[in-house]
């Protein structure tokens, strides 16, 4: 405390640096949260991997603090490239001592970049600031954010249509054709291409069904069934509801539910997720259940947060808290609910968990999947080290970030097979496809499963079983 | 000194030399490398590089000393003293990507590690090892071993393990021409200097370190942690000092008050009332299992007694685990009560807590400011967080005295200015209220020597009104001065003096600096040299400083082991040394660095010795550390003199740390039949999860003994003696069991095998602990060559082997010789009359002799104070006379 000196600016700016808009701006409260302390350091997946004091929460903290007190510009390539480099894996929260709500200013300092390139920022947030513009993004970047954000995750029978085209390409032999023939290569999609998902056979389309409980109901539930996890993966649907019809529970999928819309709120289009939250609470609310289930990490988080998401429209505000605070995980809501052990028939496995960065950190669940496995009779679970790094999916990240995401998808998997455990299990599309993508790459054995999908197995071993 | 930008050319060259993707120059970049954890003072650096081996460190640090740049270390810049804020800008070397362990040996309890690696990863990695590195800063969850030692890092554990500097064995450091050493070779005391005992705490002010040998610790079997609550501050504190004067030591023992309750009880769902004054203890006891409950029942009686109304214990891991969190986030959680914090880092003698605590009170209420306290009670080391919101220059200004005032009172009560945290620029203020102009000079001296142009982390440590060239300018000029009017008072030469005061012995010491007169330390009353004068501290004796509660004790130099154990002893504490004569002075022994078989359990002076008052070569008396278990402010310089043989000065009082009397003791002696079935069995006790005071290997004609202490609880020892019963049974051993007087005899004539003894040949060698068996071979195999006699003795877990050889002298001396090539740091300890030494007597000068060399001209310009020790001159004094005590 013997000099006090302000933080110097790189360089004295002759006029005012572009700033943050008023809308969506970053919290100042949040920003000013954080102590400076580091904890949070090696936490962050991508300060692990770089060794950068700006690629860690503190370094992006202090980058959007240094925007928010105009000592930066918003246009700064460092500044735009952390906020992307971010995997949003939110590992730094739950570390963090004093609390600090990264996911809700980073989501936020990304709206910012986003709403600035495409001209509809507003107004400064600072009086007498420059308007904050940024160059748009190329057509090629504009056009691919408009379909995915605009269309395909918007409207699910667009989406399901786009999946049956996938699952076309995947069985007709075209997929065979374009891996063999070096047009992925040559296109650069070879990476890409590789992560796509065996489209299951069938889909779960939400049509109001209400399923019984298998014996006494004890509970009424209604399920999301999302997007990716309706196509890709409903055979995980499927699973999802024997097991909680198995426990008791009256399985409810509402019509009219879509995407939860964690892509668009992570990716700074909060408008796009907030008219996807409108619609899903819409869909839920007055169904009179006890617990939203959610079997998919990175959906759980983002319903929990539609409180947060609406917290500025006054119209929708307590009826998204409601909604919010019915949401639960599905491990969960099992483990909270002194769930069916009798049934549970053997499965002779090693299982590593790969703990999903929306269940772990941003929902703290990290016990209760564990205790899912491990009631499994004859079932083995060896922890990997680092079970909790971010194995580099984060949504649409592995696009946006090709490089970050490989080399923390080859550390996870380097971590799994420390273990030799025949199964990984895990509880997230984006980590599923993940963790197989770069199984498949290296030839590895191993399969990538959900936990609930070793669940369901066990009790079906266990009804087989005379 | 003004900021040197970055130039092009130099950009370029650090691009060419460590990769382009590690140099980092945008604006934005920089800025995010301008604070540490303190946010008190920023500045950004010109250019931040991220360098993956030592050689790119060396080379950056080339670069930029040629360049004249400031050169700053950061490890996670978790440090909250602002010591790794670049604020003279210049180059700032992030560790972060220096992540790597690069070997771990088990078996001698040693990893060689970047100083880039995370704490918490290193004792991740270790865990399923059944290691441990000690150390346990509240940041290790992210700060770095570089980090931890710059800054010698404490934790909560630190009360019954020491803080890093007694977990380091040796650092590889880049120095400022940017050429690398290495401080030691791993092996425990090495001859010469403690370089790696300076380098640690010396917050990256005298290089950069590069890699470190740490010493690893056996986790222990079972944990035991119990949080009691109490109704103030003052009976929380007043119930840990009862707990150590029941003789038992916890691993931690910390407080919490109120508001650090608040801060962290829904974070960590911890469930603390959070009324104000209620007061957490969060105590642990950690060991064998047997016991163990007894023990921590015994201290929960006692928090009882002093008015806990609420005990917690916490069996579970987990739940172990969610407190110690808890604690350890406090700091960062602070922010969840105010703005910001002005951490003070204080250290006071343990019986001076409770009496702190209401000043800090008083001031408290005096300000109008809160203070949320949390601290490391055990220590005496006291966190008093003011919390203040810096947006209010009033309150900024009230922060800043309370932690003045603080400070100030701690000083007048024998405190510190830093425990734990570091001087670096936060402090720096008061570091002149903490030491004389004499002794800040003499920091200064040892700063010149290593960081000569002031390029390593500039405007650290040294107060701001002056510079570390000025006050070793100050020095040297005063030690030039010989003025032959002053030499009146000079003994003559060869004379033996004996003062009765250490006022006295600075006077005499005084007039021989003036004289020109080479001066000699001693303990004992012969003279050691024909032309110089012999210093006697034989008639300066007692206790100078004796409040049993802090564990800690005061004598005068020329106090002999004996008498000081005759003080302990009706306190039920003691210093677990064994020597062979008991009548050896603690000056003496100190400045030895005498070690005994119980170093394995409780260390060695280097890890007990806490101050020192030294008389310099002119006669000037300083005083070095203080008389407290933590401290960082300044230099470790207590640590350079400990085993400094004499050569920087008259050690005329000396501060340690005691321990309590162990309830039992008892040791097994087992009688092997072969080397192989010794070592054999010496592998099984380091495998097991037993936790010996001493393991010590004995072999002469007679055969080989391998003997372990346990000291503790009962059912532990008996636990100990049990176990290592079975082990030595499958290695055909014969087992006694030796208690009370017969363990004292016992013990008494296994130390005599290596006391320095007229008409012996002694020599002292160490090796890594794991390379003992080998080493037992080649001593073997060179004693039958030359056919000479050889009796081992061995503490047989740290690596230290003593020899007696016995036989024709030339052949002993070949015998030595070729020890020496196979082991260069063999030592010659003790010597017939008439031998001559084939080889050095100190052996091998060491790696870093040259920065030695260049400490004792610093601090000895004439070359006044015992000039041939060590290896700096030819050795003209008799070998017997120079290492007799």
């Amino acid at each position: 405390m013997t000099v006090t000196q302000p933080s110097s600016p790189p360089a004295q700016p002759v006029i005012p640096l572009i700033g943050f808009s008023a809308k969506d701006k970053p919290s100042s409260d949040i920003i000013n949260t954080c102590v400076h302390c580091g904890l949070c350091l090696s936490s962050c997946p991508t300060y692990r991997e770089t060794g950068l004091e700006m690629a860690s929460p503190r370094g992006r903290i202090y980058l959007m603090k240094a925007v928010d007190e105009g000592r930066i510009s918003l246009a700064s390539e460092v500044f735009q490239e952390q906020m992307s480099l971010c995997l949003n894996c939110r590992a730094c929260e739950a570390v963090c001592p004093s609390g600090v709500q990264y996911g809700a200013i980073l989501e936020a300092s990304r709206a910012q970049i986003e709403q600035a390139r495409a001209g509809k920022a507003g107004p400064p947030a600072t009086p007498g600031a420059p308007e904050p513009k940024l160059p748009p993004r190329p057509l090629w970047q504009r056009a691919l954010r408009g379909a995915v954000f605009g269309v395909l995750f918007k409207r699910m029978e667009v989406f399901r249509l786009f999946s049956a085209m996938m699952r076309l390409y995947q069985r007709s032999g075209a997929q065979w054709i374009a891996r063999k023939s070096g047009i992925l290569k040559l296109l650069g999609l070879s990476d890409t291409e590789a992560m796509l998902p065996p489209i299951s056979d069938r889909f779960s389309v939400p049509q109001g069904q209400i399923l019984p409980a298998e014996g006494e109901r004890r509970y009424s539930v209604a399920l999301l069934t999302g997007c990716i996890m309706s196509t890709a993966f409903a055979h995980v649907h499927e699973a999802t509801i024997r097991v909680l019809r198995k426990n008791g529970c009256e399985v409810i999928i509402p019509p009219d539910q879509g995407c939860c819309g964690a892509l668009h709120t992570h990716g700074g289009d909060l408008d796009g997720g907030r008219e996807l939250a409108r619609r899903n609470i819409a869909a839920f609310e007055g169904l009179g259940v006890d617990a939203i289930i959610v079997n998919a990490a990175g959906c759980g988080s983002t319903l929990k947060e539609y409180g947060h998401l609406l917290h500025d429209d006054p119209a929708w505000r307590e009826r998204a808290e409601r909604f919010s605070a019915k949401v639960k995980d599905v491990h969960e809501f099992l483990a909270g609910i002194d769930f069916n052990r009798s049934a549970l028939g053997r499965l002779n496995l090693t299982v590593t968990y790969q703990e999903p960065c929306h269940l772990v950190h941003a929902q703290r669940i990290s016990a209760q999947p564990r205790v899912l496995l491990t009631a499994i009779p004859g079932l083995t679970l060896k922890e990997m080290p680092e079970s909790s790094l971010c194995c580099g999916s984060a949504g649409i990240y592995n696009v946006t970030q090709p490089e970050m995401a490989m080399s923390l998808g080859a550390r996870k998997i380097d971590n799994a097979l420390t273990t030799g455990a025949e199964i990984i299990a895990t509880a997230n599309p984006g980590c599923a496809l993940q963790l197989a993508g770069e199984l498949r790459r290296r030839g590895k054995d191993v399969q990538v499963r959900y936990i609930i999908e070793l669940l369901d197995e066990s009790y079906r071993v266990f009804a087989a079983t005379p | 000194m003004t900021t040197v930008a970055a130039s092009q050319a130099l950009i370029d060259e650090l691009r060419a030399a460590l990769g382009a993707r590690a140099v980092l120059t945008a604006p934005e970049d920089l800025l995010t490398y301008d604070a540490d954890g303190s946010m008190i003072v920023s500045h950004s650096p010109d250019v931040v590089v991220l360098p993956e081996t030592a050689e790119q460190v060396a080379e950056a640090v080339r670069l930029a000393a040629r360049a004249g740049m400031p050169i700053v270390a950061r490890g996670a810049g978790t440090g909250v003293a602002g010591g790794a804020v670049p604020l003279r800008g210049g180059m700032l070397i992030s560790t972060a990507r220096m992540d790597k362990i690069l070997a771990v040996d088990i078996r001698s309890r040693i990893a060689i590690v970047q100083p880039g690696v995370v704490n918490a990863d290193l004792n991740t990695k270790l865990a399923p090892l059944g290691y441990q590195f000690a150390p346990d800063p509240s940041s290790q969850r992210a700060s770095t071993i570089g980090g931890n030692i710059a800054t010698n890092a404490g934790g909560p554990h630190c009360l019954k393990y020491g803080v890093t500097s007694n977990h380091v064995l040796a650092v590889e450091v880049v120095d400022y021409t940017g050429h690398r050493y290495w401080t030691g070779n791993g092996v425990l005391d090495p001859v010469g200097y403690d370089l790696t005992g300076l380098i640690a705490g010396s917050e990256g002010t005298l290089g950069v370190v590069t890699a470190a040998m740490v010493r690893l610790t056996p986790l222990p079997e079972a944990v035991r942690v119990v949080l009691a609550l109490f109704p103030t501050v003052v009976a929380a504190a007043a119930a840990v000092s009862a707990v150590i004067a029941a003789g038992s030591l916890p691993t931690s023992l910390e407080v919490m008050d109120h508001n650090a309750i608040r801060a962290v009880n829904n974070a960590y769902n911890l469930g603390l009332p959070e009324d104000t004054g209620t007061t957490a203890l969060i105590i642990e006891v950690d060991g064998v299992n047997d016991g163990l409950d007894d023990q921590l029942d015994q201290i929960i009686a006692i928090c009882r007694a002093h008015g806990a109304f609420d005990l917690r214990p916490a069996r579970d891991p987990a739940t172990q685990a969610r407190v110690w969190t808890a604690r350890k986030s406090v700091a960062g959680a602070i922010r969840r009560l105010a703005p910001a914090y002005y951490l003070v880092d204080t250290v006071v003698p343990r019986t001076r807590l409770p009496l702190m605590m209401e000043h800090v009170e008083r001031l408290r209420v005096e300000y109008g400011m809160e203070v949320c306290n949390v601290f490391h009670a055990g220590d005496g080391n006291l966190h008093p967080l003011v919390l203040y919101d810096p947006r209010d220059p009033d309150q900024r200004r009230r922060a800043h005295d309370i932690a003045a005032s603080v400070l100030e009172i701690s000083i007048e009560h024998g405190g510190v200015v830093s425990g734990e945290h570091g001087i670096g620029l936060e402090k720096c203020e008061y570091l002149s209220r903490f030491f004389s102009p004499a002794e800040l000079q003499l920091h200064a001296t040892i700063h010149q020597v290593f960081n000569p142009g002031g390029l390593f982390n500039p405007a650290k440590i040294f107060p701001p009104d002056t510079t570390p060239a000025t006050l070793a300018a100050a020095r040297a000029e005063r030690l030039q001065r010989c003025d032959p009017a002053r030499a009146v008072a000079a003994p003559a030469p060869g004379a033996l003096v004996a003062p009765a005061t250490p006022a006295e012995a600075a006077a005499i010491i005084n007039a021989c600096h003036h004289a020109g007169l080479v001066v000699i330390p001693t303990g004992g009353m012969t003279a050691r040299s024909a032309t110089a004068v012999t210093v006697s501290t034989a008639n300066w004796r007692g206790p100078l400083m004796y409040e049993p509660d802090d564990l800690t004790i005061k004598v005068a130099a020329g106090t002999t082991l004996a008498e000081l154990q005759a003080m302990l002893t009706p306190h039920r504490q003691m210093l677990p040394l064994d020597v062979a004569d008991p009548q050896r002075s603690l000056g003496s022994l100190v400045a030895t660095a005498v070690d005994g078989p119980r170093r394995l359990g409780y260390g060695s002076f280097r890890d007990w010795a806490l101050a020192l008052e030294v008389i310099e070569p002119d006669g000037e008396q300083v005083r070095l550390g203080a008389q407290v278990v933590k401290n960082v402010t300044g230099y470790d310089l207590v640590k350079l003199y400990v085993g400094s043989a004499g050569t920087l000065g008259l050690i005329t009082a000396v501060a340690l740390k005691v321990f309590p009397l162990p309830p039992a003791s008892a040791t097994l002696i087992a009688r092997l039949p072969t080397v192989t079935a010794a070592c054999a069995l010496i592998d099984a006790l380091a495998a097991s999860r037993l936790l010996p005071t001493a393991v010590e290997y004995l072999a002469d004609a007679d055969g080989m003994v391998v003997a372990l202490r346990a000291e503790g609880h009962p059912a532990a020892v008996e636990r100990h003696l049990r176990e290592a019963t079975e082990l030595a049974h499958q290695q055909g051993g014969v087992v006694t069991e030796a208690r009370e007087a017969a363990e004292t005899a016992f013990w008494q004539q296994t130390v005599a095998r290596y006391a320095p003894v007229i008409d012996q040949t002694l020599l002292r060698l160490s090796v890594w602990p794991a390379r003992l068996a080998a080493a037992l071979h080649t001593i073997e195999q060179a004693a039958q060559r030359q056919h000479v006699a050889v009796s081992v003795t061995a503490h047989a877990l740290s690596g230290i082997i003593y020899l007696q050889l016995s036989g024709d002298l030339a052949a002993v001396a070949a015998c030595h010789a070729e020890l020496f090539a196979a082991f260069p740091q063999t030592r010659l300890l003790a010597a017939p009359s008439g031998y001559s030494s084939p080889v050095p007597v100190w052996g091998q000068p060491p790696a870093a002799i040259n920065w030695m060399r260049a400490l004792k001209v610093a601090i000895d310009p004439h070359q006044r104070m015992h000039p041939t020790g060590f290896w700096f001159a030819d050795s003209s004094v008799n070998i017997r006379e120079e290492n007799n005590p």
